[in-house]
């Protein structure tokens, strides 16, 4: 034993065992690259977009793609690809910003209910049931109804409606993890509660709301998108492509370029979210351990 | 060994069980799985706690920790060092757990966390139950796992625990419940997920270990040869009840309840090939059926009228043995005196 440890090889790093397996999958890399470009596209819209987004060119109204405006322009001359482009500032931030409180929320409900239970666990029961019998985003529309348009108030009303599917979910997790012996060792120890759910459950049950949390920044992208289509989200002139499609929505017939185009962004984004999230399901996916 | 053996029997009891009753299920119409159990431990004890599945061995020791709670209910006195483990609050318990009295369990593979290096996990026992520094925490951790014998300890501090083997997993238990240095160690058969040789190693660890820290052990097992290579003394349990109980040599020379009887006789010894072995014939009542008398009645050779209908009330006799049986094996107590 010793001497097999003495003459085994220097361990590879662990994380580089992680990329090694995640390089081999094509889904895990095509997501990466969507999203790392839609990541450099947010952060640096200035200097990639061709033009200003927000100014008129009125020599320049509704062309077609041209190679002076690959995507055309819209009705006041505005370079779509420029508008395109800004709006991955803003639909990224809607992405990350309309579930990441959402998550963190039902994190740490579900992970309390689910180590817990009892009386707590049966109201959350309830309000899961409360709110899931309403259709997503029915109740994410009456929500900003209530507080006004605007991209806060979304955030606002999607986190209020979202937490409970990462709740529900982290929940069950955790109630399965509690099972297990390492738990029970864990309280042998002597260890607090919330040493035992925060340290010890919760990493080996988090796995699952990483994946969700992917294809649900794909989903709070649409439904961003939805509502600022229904003027409930972000406003004109700012670029968003849920206002970019309804801007355009008008001349579908003679300008589809306008509509057209920050649609493929949207399916092409949210795509990279979900190839990433179905790859990282796969990988994280505990295999002989 | 004869010496050990009356320093043994000098020393004052740590744990007093009296009359452990741990049940289940509806306050009307109780599942007992535990009934009535009495045992007391000597500082640096092994004690055996045999029986079949179903025995109620298990409950017993998580009944000690108060790990059962809030779905099971727990009666009578758990006294250790002079305080009713049973009536504390699972705060006061919190403090006792791991700290003074700790437990491994029969599954190394599922028994540590799979995210975080073992020394971590060490070292986490000792944040929380030692004062020690960041540094001295490391090496103690090191030490420790070199004393569990694992080979190049400091090296192995930051592997997984899926990068050990079963027997190495186990001896990692051993060290984080070790590390904080309890009085009592609540051994859940430690050694029936591992194999022969590896068993052997981790009883002779835990025997060296205990004698080394004057650590009381309890030893839950369902194998008899594991009880006589290693514990000082023996109870055997049946359907949630105790039937015998002693000094384990006095037990295996001369067993005087017709289950522990039958317990050693199904150890095969000296058999010649490809003869049937012996086993109790019968399956363990379940929780819901316990017969009105003696639980072992409905299996038992030597069973009378009266055990089936009243239970057995147990008594110690001369030499520190308890038993309950209505109708015993002579013993030696019987012939000689």
């Amino acid at each position: 034993m010793t001497t097999l440890d003495r003459i085994a090889p220097a361990r590879p790093n662990r994380l580089s065992g992680f990329a090694a397996r995640a390089l081999k999958r094509p889904a895990f890399l095509a997501g990466f690259a969507i999203l790392g470009a839609s990541l450099l596209l947010a952060l640096f819209p200035a200097a990639i977009a061709p033009y200003d987004p927000l100014a008129f060119d009125m020599t320049a109204i509704q062309q077609g793609p041209s190679l002076a405006h690959p995507f055309g322009t819209d009705g006041f001359g505005r370079d779509v690809l420029s508008r395109v482009i800004w709006a991955y500032r803003v639909d990224m931030q809607m992405a990350f910003f309309a579930t990441v409180f959402a998550m963190l929320i039902g994190l740490t409900t579900g992970a309390l209910v689910g180590f817990y239970g009892g009386i707590a666990d049966a109201i959350f029961g309830r309000v899961v049931d409360a709110v899931i019998t309403f259709p997503f985003l029915v109740l994410v529309i009456a929500i900003v109804a209530v507080l006004g348009p605007g991209l806060v108030n979304m955030y606002v009303a999607i986190t209020a409606v979202n937490w409970v599917y990462y709740a529900r979910l982290t929940r069950a997790e955790i109630m399965a993890q509690k099972a297990q012996d390492y738990a029970a060792a864990a309280r042998v120890l002597g260890y607090s509660d919330a040493r035992i759910i925060f340290r010890h459950l919760l990493p080996n049950a988090i796995s699952p709301v990483i994946v969700y949390w992917m294809t649900d920044m794909a989903l709070a992208i649409l439904l961003g998108s939805s509502l600022g289509y229904l003027g409930l989200g972000a406003q004109p002139p700012a670029a968003e492509w849920g206002v970019l499609i309804a801007e355009g929505r008008n001349f579908i017939m003679t300008a589809w370029w306008i509509s057209l185009m920050p649609g493929i962004a949207i399916v092409v984004t949210g795509l990279g979210f979900s190839l990433l999230g179905d790859s990282l399901a796969d990988l994280l996916r505990p295999k002989g351990r | 060994m004869l010496d050990r053996h009356i320093d043994a029997a000098a020393r004052p009891a740590v744990l007093e069980i009296r009359n452990l009753t741990t049940s289940f299920g509806p306050q009307e119409r109780p599942l007992v799985a535990v009934d009535g159990l009495s045992l007391s431990l000597k500082a640096g004890e092994i004690h055996g706690l045999v029986g079949e599945s179903g025995s109620g061995k298990s409950i017993t020791l998580r009944s000690i920790l108060g790990l059962i709670q809030p779905r099971g209910r727990v009666g009578g006195e758990i006294l250790w060092k002079g305080r009713n483990l049973a009536a504390l609050s699972e705060r006061e318990l919190g403090a006792i757990r791991g700290k003074e009295i700790a437990m491994i369990f029969q599954e190394p593979m599922t028994s540590l966390n799979p995210l975080l290096p073992v020394g971590l996990q060490i070292t986490e026992n000792l944040a929380a139950h030692t004062g020690l520094a960041r540094a001295e925490r490391e090496r103690e951790a090191v030490a420790l796992l070199d004393r569990v014998g694992i080979p190049g300890a400091r090296a192995r501090l930051a592997d997984f625990p899926h990068e050990f083997s079963g027997g190495m997993r186990q001896r990692v238990m051993i060290a984080i419940a070790l590390a904080s240095r309890p009085q009592l160690l609540l051994a859940d058969e430690p050694t029936t997920a591992l194999d022969v040789t590896i068993q052997d190693q981790i009883l002779r660890l835990l025997q060296s270990l205990a004698a080394e820290f004057g650590m009381s052990v309890i030893l839950v097992t369902h194998d008899m040869g594991v009880v006589a290579a290693c514990c000082d003394r023996v109870s055997v349990m049946y359907g949630g009840r105790l039937c015998e109980s002693g000094p384990t040599a006095d037990v295996i020379a001369a067993p005087r309840h017709p289950y522990t009887r039958g317990l050693l006789h199904s150890i095969p010894r000296g058999v010649a090939p490809r003869t049937p072995l012996y086993s109790i014939p019968g399956v363990p009542p379940g929780l819901g059926e316990r017969p009105p008398g003696c639980a072992f009645a409905p299996r038992c050779p030597n069973a009378l009228d009266v055990c089936r209908d009243e239970k057995p009330v147990p008594s110690v006799s001369a030499g520190g043995r308890g038993l309950a049986c209505h109708n015993p094996e002579p013993g030696p107590t019987e012939e000689t005196r």
